[in-house]
């Protein structure tokens, strides 16, 4: 179980390439450009679940995230030289190179045996992330928001049907949400990290642009273990050094919890 | 040569060579001072054209150094004139008797001149012409609005240029034979927007998105 | 290709293992390193599970193996790793991981533990490795909650052999558990999906089919 800790902000557009020579500045370091592709999950609705296990304890629905990376071609068009600038390139609810059967043979391979033939090598090779999100400690006083995070990292599928939704499927899960962040991180001091990204939503086979006009700013530590308090404490405070750092250009603040609840239908248990 | 601040004293004709002379009337203190700050303006201006006329010559900073310094004597200068004004405003120069008037007549008109040597003259001239104001018909008031007026535009140059040099980050600056030499790479970017100054905006509320990524709403 | 098959010896006694050893001791090789495993049997708590809906779920962890699970239901299988070192790097570059990562049986029995329910779990601990010419052999006395449950033999084939060769070579060990009057025994060397096989998945399934009943 990690601990995330992180803080939000958002930039506009325009404030994109400042925004990247100064971080390079003050980082020392390049960006180094990311994307992924998740497909939320939550439990099949139709199925009668309850609230308490067999131990008699409280346990809440949660949506399972499964997470992968995203190779660049599938979002630029290949001419497109792939460093940070070609971030600019996708300010728009339309991506030009976005390859939908891609992402869509990546969530459920294809069922037709010849298409398997040729993709196969490829595909069984993606890795995933299963990974569970509580909603974010309470409390007025926090100074960043504070997450725990389960994870499961997923080497391979294997199966009759190598994907990772027939999984899901046998699980109890069922489709819920898909969306696709591409952006730019820096790895700063002590451990944080700076990304600025951004996120679509895909929906019947349209992306959707969610941070248009802008970035979504996240600067965030990971704690492998939710016990260790002394790396939770070191980690809060580089979070707010770098907040202090950036104050009054880009202003670092703590997120609502309720907006990182990942639970089905609990805004009456809070 | 001696100065003497009062008219009286020149009235007085005296041709005898013991005579004892009443300097009380010098102003000494201010002439000392002036000439204190001459002989050290002197000295720097010597310097920078001795360094100037060398074969190599001394490095940027070492100069703009020199002429900081310059520039700070003159105006220790200035407000040193400034500050006798008065008392130099109300002494008038005469030669002692004992002046060897025929043999250094060429000096005492020098020293004794009240009129600006045609250098000058040519000066006030540029200056006067340069600042489009008609010397012989404008009043005084006049004179004093321009001169405001350029200062104005002087103070507001200045706050521009800093405020543009914040601006920038800068840089990676290299000298014409650097880039020549291709000791620099020109194609790069040598200065870019500074950061300071531009607040970026928000487009949209981060807790939505953050709603959409974990909730799909 | 890689093959496996497993084999549970169900009636056997703790000591079999010893008999075991002593009638491969012509053919061995070496020795190796010890191994372990556990297999998690979960059951749905979903009430109206659909009719026909296997029940059961299966998580199946190897020491030998990096110590990756294997989760199984009903012919779809998951392989998690359990080391944050084996986290694949674009995972990580791509800000898809956060670095942890536990393996799936855990996460079953505290997430979704409302959903699925630990039923059984076995564990073989400090088994012994024998390596033949033909094949690397594993076997563990298994014990469930502390009670002697039977002998679970694992043999592995590296070599690229075809599948009649390899079950000769299977066969020769189930003569040898014979020759120790070990008759009665299930073993398994079927493929999860026989057209995709993926050998960790086919390992973890061999377990499934010979140790649930």
């Amino acid at each position: 179980m990690v601990q995330q800790l992180s803080l939000f902000s958002v930039i506009d557009d325009g404030s994109y390439d400042l925004c990247i020579s100064t971080l390079s500045a003050l980082s020392g370091l390049p960006p180094i450009i990311f994307s992924n592709f998740s497909m939320v999950s939550m439990p099949n609705q139709s199925y009668d679940i309850e609230r308490v296990n067999s131990k008699n304890q409280l346990i809440e629905q949660c949506r399972i995230k499964a997470c992968c990376p995203v190779p660049l071609d599938r979002l630029l068009a290949n001419d497109v030289p792939k460093d940070y600038k070609a971030m600019k390139k996708l300010q728009e609810d339309d991506i030009s190179g976005f390859d939908m059967p891609y992402f869509q043979n990546l969530l459920a391979k294809a069922q037709d045996p010849d298409a398997m033939l040729t993709d196969d090598s490829d595909e069984s090779q993606v890795s995933w992330t299963l990974s569970i999100s509580d909603i974010p400690s309470a409390g007025n006083n926090r100074k960043v928001s504070m997450q725990t995070i389960t994870e499961s990292t997923v080497a391979s599928i294997g199966g009759t049907s190598t994907s990772i939704l027939s999984f899901l499927t046998q699980l109890g899960y069922v489709q819920d949400f898909q969306h696709l962040t591409a952006g730019v991180k820096y790895n700063m001091s002590h451990g944080v990290v700076l990304e600025l990204s951004k996120v679509w939503k895909i929906h019947d086979g349209k992306t959707t642009q969610i941070t248009k006009g802008g970035y979504l700013v996240k600067a965030y530590v990971n704690v492998q273990k939710g016990t260790d308090i002394k790396r939770i404490n070191r980690g809060v405070q580089s979070l707010c050094a770098l907040q202090k750092e950036l104050n009054g250009y880009i202003d670092l603040e703590v997120p609502d919890r309720k907006a990182m609840d990942s639970r089905i239908d609990n805004l009456d248990t809070l | 040569m001696a100065t003497n601040s009062a008219m009286r004293d020149v009235s007085v004709p005296n041709v005898q060579e013991d005579i004892k002379y009443d300097f009380k009337e010098v102003p000494t203190q201010a002439l000392d001072a002036i000439r204190m700050r001459l002989a050290q303006l002197t000295h720097s201006l010597a310097k920078m054209r001795d360094d100037m006329s060398r074969a190599e010559l001394p490095q940027w900073h070492s100069l703009q150094l020199q002429v900081s310094v310059v520039v700070s004597q003159l105006h220790s200068l200035a407000s040193t004139l400034r500050h006798f004004e008065e008392t130099l405003d109300a002494t008038v120069v005469v030669p002692l008797p004992n002046f060897p008037t025929t043999a250094h007549e060429g000096l005492l008109t020098t020293l004794l001149r009240k009129k600006n040597i045609p250098e000058v003259d040519e000066w006030i001239n540029d200056a006067k012409e340069s600042s489009g104001l008609n010397s012989t018909s404008a009043t005084h008031a006049e004179i004093q609005k321009s001169i405001q007026e350029d200062e104005k535009i002087t103070a507001w140059a200045l706050d521009f240029i800093k405020a543009e040099q914040s601006n920038y980050s800068l840089h990676g600056l290299h000298t014409a034979s650097e880039l020549s030499e291709g000791v620099a790479p020109v194609s790069s970017v040598n200065y870019s927007v500074n950061a300071n100054k531009h607040k970026p905006q928000r487009p949209f509320e981060f807790d939505n998105v953050l709603r959409s990524i974990y909730q799909g709403s | 290709m890689k093959r496996s098959a497993v084999l549970f010896v169900e009636k056997a006694t703790p000591a079999t293992i010893t008999e075991f050893h002593d009638v491969l001791s012509n053919d061995l090789e070496s020795v190796k390193e010890k191994w372990s495993f556990e297999f998690k049997t979960f059951r749905s708590s979903v009430k109206n599970l659909p009719v026909g809906e296997p029940k059961l779920l299966h998580a199946v962890t190897f020491s030998h193996r990096d110590n990756q699970s294997v989760v199984i239901r009903s012919k779809s299988a998951i392989v998690t790793t359990a080391q944050g070192s084996t986290i694949p790097d674009d995972l990580v570059l791509n800000s898809c991981s956060a670095g942890a990562c536990e393996p799936f049986d855990s996460v079953l029995m505290s997430k979704l533990s409302n959903l699925w329910t630990l039923r059984q779990s076995i564990k073989g601990d400090f088994g012994s490795t024998y390596k033949t010419t033909e094949l690397t052999i594993r076997a563990a006395n298994i014990f469930s909650y502390g009670s002697f449950k039977g002998l679970v033999i694992e043999l592995e084939c590296e070599d690229d052999v075809a599948a009649e060769e390899f079950q000769q070579r299977v066969d020769k060990i189930c003569n040898y558990l014979k020759d120790i009057s070990v008759g009665d025994f299930r073993t398994c060397s079927d493929h999860i999906d026989p057209s995709k096989p993926h050998f960790l998945c086919d390992v973890a399934y061999q377990y499934i089919r010979v140790l649930e009943l």
